[in-house]
């Protein structure tokens, strides 16, 4: 019995089949019955060939890394796919060799093993050999760049790289020696039995050994078959359980299943994060560290059964950066919201304070909604005022004398109980004028209004509305050369997509030096209100970091679409920072009188965007 | 190009930069006081009367212009700075150059940007005013709001621009806590029946006479005195302002509306100097004023003929001002005096070799 | 002999704050967030706080609760926080409001049941 060797193989194989299968059907009995209708209604044809196409670009082709890195893209697509080939290249040797279709895993994996002696000719052999040659070539190739990006993560193009746990790395370090460990057993296998292919029947023929040295082959198989089996067995306790995890995640996300508390999704979602590293360089929180808050970690503590600690989970800005780079698309947000919710949810609240508040109601076309951060900014306020009564508009200006607020701040805190508390009232208060149009000047209300209020009519942010107004033809504004830049705030860019209006009702106004964008990639300024740990002189930090990426050298102006953006640009003092709507405003007064009674009419909202 | 030599240039011909001029020009040493705008003085040509004993500011400028005239270069934009082992070389606009073994600077403060405060709404509502555009006010005796009526209730803001970690000015300014209450009686001595409010974080009257500045303020002008710092404005339709603020020794959130606010704005360095020399602008320090705040902090950096003084080492009143001038100017003496002694010995040497 | 009690007024304990007592919940919060040793009591944020107008509270006076272990107001008074930041925005010292905030929800254990 010389195939002793494949035991380790084949104890590995059998332990990660067993723990892959107990794993996934425990996962996904823990779904939420939410998401398991949400699953079923997803169930169909075109579904699943989306998803496999998905599954073979992305675990296969990683064609999202090759969107943010090219040497980075090659490195992994040539670790997975090349391995995916010899696998799939030496069953099909297998079959072709075996000619049954059912042979067993050990056979395909150490095949040269198996058929040394049986000197065979023909070009299906040497092709086989051949094909396995330059594949193993291809994944040593890979496996070259990934050892090398530990030393000089620059050359990959990487900034920073990710600070692996002792498990990762011994895994790491076993997946590392499974393809050397296969070119050595390949090698000697030619050396001492022939049949090899070009570069490892070269590597065998320069070797020189006689013909009682023969044990080492064997030996090596046994080494390649240790080092799979050990592999397979860390699988599942490390970061390499993405491989296998990202198929089910692909799946369920192409089922559009939400991400919710306490349920099976977060074990499939966190599993299927790589700890690739990607979203490290993309994080803005590199001024705080040591607390481990970055998505990798903080989803590697969640992944290790360690609950993250309460700062680390607090310390984010949440702008979901991460998520708009990650290549698996791991929902980096919720999973976090989740657990703020778990930490935060349940403390108490009371708000029946604000029962004794009356407000007055007028029944009004436009309710204007500036929110708690425009209390601090009157300039916004000031001009939105402005330019709504130069339209004239029919208009309410809702919080002018205190402050009302969405309820975001505690939704991102994780108080989810109070934020609904809040919400119910604030929405009770804005219906009750009747409004055709809700109109803000703060994204992180527009956010919630639009994600969490279910507003029967459009809510919107100024800049879609003073869009409309130049649309329309109402006010055509006078175009000054005031060198700008505009800052896409998170929560206006990344979460609601609106990026050209304000470019647009900007263009009309100043000389606006970024006028292209690309969307999901706009800095955080430093100041969301997401963020728990940070202190005024590492928040400043980053604003100056944001300021000084986004502007070119002669840029004489800031702007901004956000009260806190607003805000936090003008603690950081390095350039005057101005709202779109205070320019807007600054370039009305020069309109006549009469145009502007030209203009009042009563106006139709129902083109403006609707909510989700 | 015009090529002058001095013992000693000094940059900024306010209190501190004519005081040490007026003591150096009697100690016999040659100087050019540099002055950027276009009439000597600093920033005491914005105001009107000095605290604590309502001085006109004219009176204490006008002896420290006297003959210093021919001295005094206005509407100088200077250049660049540079240094050789002798001597500072100082260019300006019209590439005059100016050469001198010893550089005083006492290029002084600016007032703080209140509009970066924007939640107090200077910018915004007309009648939000700085300290300074009250003084000029004063000094027109023309104390009126846009609609050109007389202000009956004014809120004085303390500490805008000070101790306040979201602008990144951490320090105090020294002088706004007695200013503010010099121009509140100021105010309630011109317009009778005024009632002006201050708003304070902690009043820092550590002067003296300030403390019967306070005194008086409360007894004979009946100003109130409110701990509390504002933190929104908003205007009423009617135009008044209306302000929210605490009381904290009441315990009370509290609104008030008034006719006028002035911001009593800090200090900040004028950067117009350090950000052309990269010598001098290594001197600033952790606070944004030059120097180390050390109690002897002059004895560093003049080994290399460069000396601060003034408001541009920290806030300082006017007479803090004139006193560090004073003793800087005479270190100025003594450096110069040393680096001709070491001249001669110099050229002695020379005359030495030559002959032997 | 006239005894010290016979003057006829006593103190009342119950008005006086032992500040002798060991405040450990303020050791701790002070340790969990320590910008919060900053605070000046310039009542900014109490002037801007959302729900001030309409319940009194505000961070100024949670702190001094918390400080002076006034603990039953101060538990009352946490419960208001809207959590909007704007105590953060204008505070002049930097005191981390809304970590603080959590940190004494978290302290003095105000969780529904």
């Amino acid at each position: 019995m010389e195939s002793f060797f494949v035991i380790p193989f084949t104890i590995g194989l059998i332990f990660l089949i067993i723990s892959l299968t107990a794993s996934y059907i425990r996962w996904f009995m823990a779904l939420r019955i939410k998401n398991k209708v949400r699953l079923k209604k997803a169930l169909s044809i075109k579904w699943l060939v989306v998803s496999l196409v998905e599954v073979f670009r992305e675990c296969l082709l990683h064609i999202r890394i090759f969107k943010v890195n090219k040497r980075l893209w090659y490195m992994h697509m040539s670790l997975a796919f090349g391995w995916f080939l010899l696998i799939l290249a030496g069953h099909i040797e297998t079959i072709s060799k075996t000619g049954t279709f059912f042979a067993s895993p050990y056979k395909a994996i150490f095949l040269d093993f198996y058929t040394r002696g049986h000197l065979e000719t023909g070009w299906s052999v040497t092709g086989f050999n051949y094909i396995m040659d330059i594949l193993l070539i291809f994944v040593l190739s890979g496996l070259f760049l990934a050892i090398y990006k530990r030393f000089n993560a620059k050359l990959l193009g990487v900034g920073k790289t990710a600070n692996h746990s002792s498990t990762d790395k011994v895994a790491l370090a076993f997946l590392w020696l499974v393809f050397p460990a296969r070119l050595i057993a390949e090698t000697l296998n030619h050396t001492f039995y022939d049949g090899g292919g070009f570069f490892t029947g070269f590597l065998g023929n320069l070797i020189y050994l006689q013909e009682n040295y023969n044990f080492l082959s064997n030996a090596a198989w046994l080494f390649y078959s240790s080092v799979l089996g050990g592999f397979f067995i860390l699988l599942p306790f490390s970061r390499y359980m993405h491989i296998f995890t990202e198929i089910p995640h692909i799946f369920l996300k192409n089922a559009n299943i939400e991400v919710l508390h306490d349920d099976g999704i977060t074990n499939f979602q966190v599993h299927a994060c790589s700890s690739c590293g990607i979203c490290l360089d993309t994080c803005q929180m590199n001024v705080k560290t040591g607390l481990m808050g970055q998505s990798l970690y903080f989803l590697r503590n969640l992944r290790n059964g360690k609950k993250p600690k309460e700062n680390s989970i607090m310390n984010c800005l949440m702008c979901g950066r991460c998520k708009q780079v990650c290549p698996v698309q791991v929902d980096t947000l919720s999973i976090r919201m989740n657990e703020r919710n778990r930490m935060n949810g349940k403390m108490n609240y009371d708000f029946s304070y604000l029962d004794e508040a009356s407000w007055p109601a007028f029944q009004s076309r436009i309710v204007f909604f500036g929110g708690c951060m425009t209390r601090l900014t009157p300039a916004i306020r000031e001009a939105m005022k402005k330019i709504f009564m130069l339209t004239g508009e029919d208009f309410i200006f809702i919080d002018e004398y205190e402050a009302i607020c969405c309820g975001r701040p505690l939704l991102l805190s994780g108080q989810y109980e109070a934020f609904r508390e809040i919400v119910n009232r604030t929405r009770r208060r804005i219906l009750d004028c009747h409004p055709a149009l809700i109109v803000t000047t703060c994204p992180i209300c527009l956010n919630t209004f639009k994600n969490d209020y279910y507003f029967q009519i459009p809510v919107v942010h100024h800049s879609q509305y003073l869009n409309s107004l130049i649309k329309e033809g109402r006010f055509i504004p006078q175009r000054n050369g005031v060198k700008t830049v505009y800052h896409d705030p998170c929560e206006l860019g990344r979460d609601l997509g609106i990026y050209s209006e304000p470019r647009k009702v900007l263009d009309s106004l100043v000389y606006l030096q970024n006028k292209d964008y690309k969307a999901g990639d706009g800095l955080c300024c430093g100041g969301s209100l997401a963020d728990l740990e940070l202190d005024v002189e590492e928040k400043m930090q980053i604003a100056r970091e944001t300021i000084e990426q986004i502007v070119t050298n002669d840029t004489q102006q800031l702007t901004t679409g956000c009260p806190l953006c607003k805000m936090t640009f003008q603690m950081a003092g390095l350039y005057p920072v101005k709202d779109l709507a205070e320019i807007y405003a600054e370039s009305m007064i020069t309109l006549p009188v009469e145009k502007i009674t030209a203009n009042m009419k009563i106006r139709n909202y129902s083109n403006m965007p609707v909510n989700r | 190009m015009k090529r002058t030599e001095a013992d000693c240039i000094i940059i900024g011909a306010g209190p501190a930069g004519l005081k040490a001029g007026t003591i150096l020009q009697s100690l016999g040493y040659k100087i050019f006081i540099l002055e950027k705008e276009y009439q000597p003085g600093g920033k005491l040509l914005l105001w009107n009367t000095l605290f604590p004993h309502d001085e006109s500011a004219m009176e204490i400028l006008n002896p420290l212009l006297k003959d210093q005239k021919k001295n005094i270069m206005t509407s100088v934009q200077i250049e660049t700075i540079t240094k050789s082992p002798e001597e500072f070389t100082v260019a300006d606009q019209n590439q005059t150059i100016y050469t001198s073994p010893a550089l005083f600077i006492s290029t002084g403060f600016k007032p703080f940007n209140a509009g970066r405060k924007e939640e107090y709404g200077y910018g915004i509502y007309d009648n939000v005013i700085t300290s300074v555009e009250l003084e000029d006010k004063l000094k027109n005796n023309n104390i009126t709001m846009t609609n050109g009526k007389v202000p009956g209730k004014v809120a004085m803001i303390h500490c805008v621009g000070s101790r306040d970690i979201k602008v990144g000015n951490e320090y105090c300014s020294s002088v706004c806590c007695i200013t503010g209450i010099k121009q509140a009686m100021e105010l309630g001595k011109r317009i009778p029946g005024i009632q002006v409010s201050c708003l304070y974080m902690d009043l820092r009257l550590n002067g003296r006479f300030y403390e019967d500045n306070y005194k008086m303020a409360q007894m004979s002008h009946k100003i109130q005195f409110i701990r509390g710092r504002l933190s929104e404005t908003n205007e009423d339709v009617d135009g008044s302002l209306v302000i929210r603020y605490e009381d904290t020794l009441a315990g009370k959130p509290a609104k008030m509306i008034v006719d006028m606010i002035v911001l009593l704005v800090g200090m900040q360095l004028d950067k117009s100097v350090s950000r052309i020399c990269p010598l001098i602008n290594e001197q600033t320090g952790t606070d944004g004023f030059f120097g180390t705040g050390k109690i002897d902090f002059s004895s560093n950096p003049q080994k290399d003929g460069l000396f601060f003084a003034g408001a541009c080492t920290g806030p300082k009143n006017i007479t803090e001002s004139m006193n560090e001038a004073s003793r800087v100017a005479f270190e100025v003496h003594h450096f110069l005096k040393n680096s001709l002694i070491s001249e001669i010995h110099d050229r002695h040497d020379r005359f030495r070799l030559q002959n032997s | 002999m006239i005894g010290m009690t016979d003057f006829g007024f006593k103190i009342h304990k119950d008005q006086l704050l032992d500040q002798d007592r060991p405040n450990v919940a303020y050791k701790e919060m002070i340790e969990k967030v320590p910008s919060l040793s900053l605070c000046i009591s310039c009542g900014s944020c109490t002037a801007t706080c959302n729900s001030s107008e309409m319940t009194g509270m505000g961070f100024r006076k949670l702190h001094l609760y918390l400080k002076t272990g006034l603990y039953v107001n101060l538990k009352r008074g946490l419960k208001y926080c809207q959590y909007c930041g704007k105590c953060w925005l204008v505070c002049p010292r930097g005191v981390n409001t809304r970590k603080a905030i959590v940190e004494m929800k978290r302290i003095f254990e105000i969780y529904k049941t």
